[in-house]
């Protein structure tokens, strides 16, 4: 018995480090493979007031827009999805980026339809955002409606939206979803604001 | 109760090789067949600042830089990319590998440098401070020098031996600064 449970507890012990191993590999990621480019129709423009929104953070409290008026510029970074393959490079990116956002008096605004749990999961095994990583979940994609980037899948568009501190729209990419937006032309945009 | 316990060992078992073993891609940090020589003998690079410059042994006033006319007996190459979490996660251990090399007799004839894959300047230049890499790297936004040597994986790092015109050794991802010191070693003689 004693034999039995020396075993039991090797086996426990392999399988603990093989899973320990596999958070860090690509075999997480799931490939959806090339995806119809755009499928939604933009329901706001630049120069237009920003659509509000309040949702649920992995941090655990809820983040409004409307919190950063007269503060912060406001990158919103809508994904697709945790756990596919752009996403997972286009956030860890604009992690290491913090200080050329704080540069611009910006704050990056991470949203996808994903729950809350699957968030920190991903975000986690990412080793964890500076940014506010908010969960658009429920209802469906209630954010991404208002902005017209709601995809017919639940999914969203892989958007970028530029808001000023007065809340307006300043800069709009809804881009090609399988491909990462370029981070200069974002840059950019923001110092237009200074 | 043996048989339901050897039976559920069984099924542990086969989920802890099938969870740690299974992989289909190469694995990391082992080799894998070189790229050839001459694919890193057509790679040009924009030319790097002063102090860059001097380190790899590039003449002042050169308006690109070819991989085979750096002034070292061994180089490492690392391509990497700023959204690549593994190389962020690696970019540490590459930095004590370049000062593991820099301490050692080897520090007069290896040289190393990074290229972005797919990075603009500015995206490399966030990764250069981020990490606060100690030796050049170089934007590759449209992937022309990855491209040309054939690399797509990132981190992928390629030890060439400059003087015989040879690429010794490439891999993906580092996993172990020494194991690579060791690496450099050997390509040193």
């Amino acid at each position: 018995m004693k034999k039995e449970a020396l075993f039991c507890t090797i086996i426990v012990g392999l399988l603990g480090t093989s899973v320990a191993r596999g958070a860090t590999e690509p075999k997480l990621i799931f490939d959806p493979g090339t995806l119809a480019a755009r499928d939604s129709h933009l329901a706001v423009k630049v120069g237009d007031r920003a659509p509000d929104f309040s949702l649920p953070s992995i941090g655990g409290r809820r983040v409004s827009l409307a919190e950063y008026r007269g503060k912060r510029n406001v990158v919103l970074s809508f994904v697709p999805a945790a756990w596919t393959p752009v996403c997972s490079g286009q956030w860890p990116g604009y992690n290491i980026a913090q200080p050329v956002f704080e540069q611009r008096q910006a704050v990056v605004l991470g949203i996808t339809t994903d729950n809350v749990p699957t968030l920190h999961a991903w975000t986690t095994n990412m080793g964890g955002m500076w940014f506010e990583v908010l969960s658009d979940f429920w209802p469906h994609g209630a954010a991404a409606k208002k902005y017209g980037i709601l995809r017919s899948d639940g999914t969203t568009e892989r958007a970028l939206f530029l808001i000023d501190k007065q809340g307006v729209i300043r800069y709009i990419d809804v881009h090609d979803i399988n491909e990462r937006p370029p981070l200069d032309k974002l840059l950019a945009e923001l110092d237009k604001l200074k | 109760m043996k048989t339901t316990l050897g039976t559920g060992l069984t099924v542990m078992c086969a989920l802890a090789l099938g969870l740690g073993c299974g992989k289909k891609q190469a694995p990391s940090g082992q080799d894998a067949e070189p790229i050839p020589f001459a694919s890193v003998k057509e790679v040009r690079l924009p030319a790097p600042p002063e102090q860059a410059a001097s380190y790899l042994g590039i003449p002042a006033g050169a308006t690109d830089v070819a991989l085979t006319k750096i002034g070292a007996e061994i180089l490492l190459i690392q391509v990497f990319d700023m959204y690549c979490m593994n190389c962020q996660r690696e970019a540490p251990d590459v930095n004590a590998l370049y000062e593991r090399v820099q301490g050692s007799d080897l520090a007069k004839r290896v040289r190393f440098l990074g290229i972005g894959k797919g990075n603009t300047q500015t995206e490399v230049r966030i990764y250069h401070e981020r990490y606060k890499v100690p030796f050049p790297l170089f934007a590759d936004p449209n992937k022309k020098a990855v491209n040309q040597m054939g690399i797509d994986r990132t981190p992928t790092f390629v030890i060439v031996d400059l003087k015989r015109q040879r690429v010794l050794h490439e891999q993906w991802r580092l996993e172990s600064a020494e194991s690579m010191f060791e690496r450099l070693r050997k390509a040193g003689g």
